[in-house]
């Protein structure tokens, strides 16, 4: 089901990207689809709250006693007994948990039946919280609290997507150059740069991403963790055919040894971002020493839920769609250079 | 609102991310446009140099 979910987003991000063609300019309602393909992913990111289960809440309070979080859960019954007032919720499981409410915060209108996403601490017993204000009340939607990432979460469908286009441009940039040493036309092999070119621009925004989600959950920006090594390494490969390509004065001879740069290139991409990575032990979800194969892959319930999901699905779609008009809009541009200068 | 913007960064993000991602689609649409014009540009200053 999971992996249904996600290659949907791909292939529609594909089917978007070669309707009606790569390089002939995107009729309107391609831009409005992919407009709102995009605002959707960045809505449905941000928007909905995340709340914790009962169950998880408590665990993660015991351990860590002055943290806070978001508590979610139908207000089940309102008492008001000697102690101040307090509300009974009952979770999506069926787990009930009480919440003082403390001197201060009486003012809060609660009914009963409403579902209720609030910020708690720690109370007097494992199921008991202390209020500390409301989140939100009946949202639409509401995300699962996943433990460590918390918030982070939202990342996810940001952070991936990127590294995956990176790899689609670089396939692209392949095939170009595959095709410039069939045909020698150089247009091709114009082609194969700019697609190299987006390529690298998105493998370096999913490091600068995934640096800073590494500098708040594992402590430091850079680390040499195997998932970071090898997208540096991947970087330098890349970073090295842009130099080649720049140290070439003869058009001619420039084209045909950056295509086969390229190509050979290209060959170390699925071992670096698909292959190494899972094969030692890392930090990064997925690793080794990862039993549930990361948030994406597990086949376990519950590391992800259904609507994260699809709205991962699509951030891939929409970001696939993005990388298409980006390398349309640069190869149209480009080409028009290339033929002035003939 | 001022208190549950305060107590809820999450939509002020959410609000500056949506602000970034406006000016991107004007950009795009706009450099789209322009191209389009210059690409019907050079091809008809090209079909009048073979005439």
């Amino acid at each position: 089901m999971k992996a249904i979910i996600l290659l949907s987003g791909i292939v529609l991000g594909l089917v978007l990207g070669l309707f009606p063609s790569i390089l002939k300019p995107k009729p309107l309602i391609w831009k409005i689809i992919t407009i709102i393909l995009v605002t959707l992913t960045i809505m449905l990111s941000f928007l909905p709250p995340i709340g914790a289960d009962v169950e998880t809440a408590s665990f993660i309070l015991e351990a860590k006693p002055n943290h806070q979080l978001n508590l979610k859960g139908k207000i089940t019954s309102l008492t008001n007994n000697q102690d101040g007032k307090s509300i009974i919720i009952t979770d999506n499981f069926g787990k009930t948990a009480e919440i003082s409410l403390i001197k201060g915060t009486n003012d809060v209108n609660f009914k009963l039946g409403d579902f209720v996403v609030m910020a708690v601490s720690k109370g007097k017993s494992p199921d008991n919280f202390n209020f500390l204000r409301t989140v939100s009340i009946n949202p639409l939607l509401s995300l699962p609290y996943v433990p460590k990432l918390e918030e982070q979460i939202r990342i996810l469908n940001f952070h991936v997507p990127m590294a995956w286009i990176s790899v689609l441009a670089y396939l692209l940039a392949m095939i170009y150059s595959i095709r410039y040493l069939k045909s020698k036309d150089f247009n091709n092999d114009v082609l194969a740069a700019s697609a190299a070119a987006i390529g690298t621009l998105f493998a370096i925004l999913a490091t600068t991403t995934g640096m800073i989600w590494a500098k708040f959950n594992w402590g430091s920006f850079w680390n040499w963790d195997p998932r970071e090594t090898s997208i540096f390494i991947l970087l330098l490969i890349y970073g090295a055919y842009f130099a080649l390509r720049s140290a070439i004065d003869n058009p001619e001879l420039k084209a045909r040894l950056s295509s086969v740069y390229s190509i050979i290139a290209f060959i170390t991409v699925p071992f670096l971002v698909f292959i190494l990575p899972r094969l030692v032990d890392s930090l990064h979800p997925g690793s080794a020493n990862d039993d549930t194969a990361g948030p994406i892959l597990s086949t376990k319930e519950g590391t992800l839920n259904i609507f994260q999901q699809i709205t991962f699905s699509l951030g891939f779609a929409s970001f696939t769609a993005i990388f298409f008009w980006m390398f349309n809009i640069w190869s149209r541009i480009v080409l028009i250079f290339h033929k002035k200068s003939i | 609102m001022q208190e549950f913007l305060e107590n809820n960064s999450l939509y002020v993000v959410l609000g500056i991310v949506l602000m970034i991602w406006t000016g991107i689609i004007v950009f795009f649409i706009t450099v789209d446009k322009r191209l389009k014009k210059l690409e019907i540009k050079i091809n008809s200053e090209n079909t009048e140099k073979f005439n």
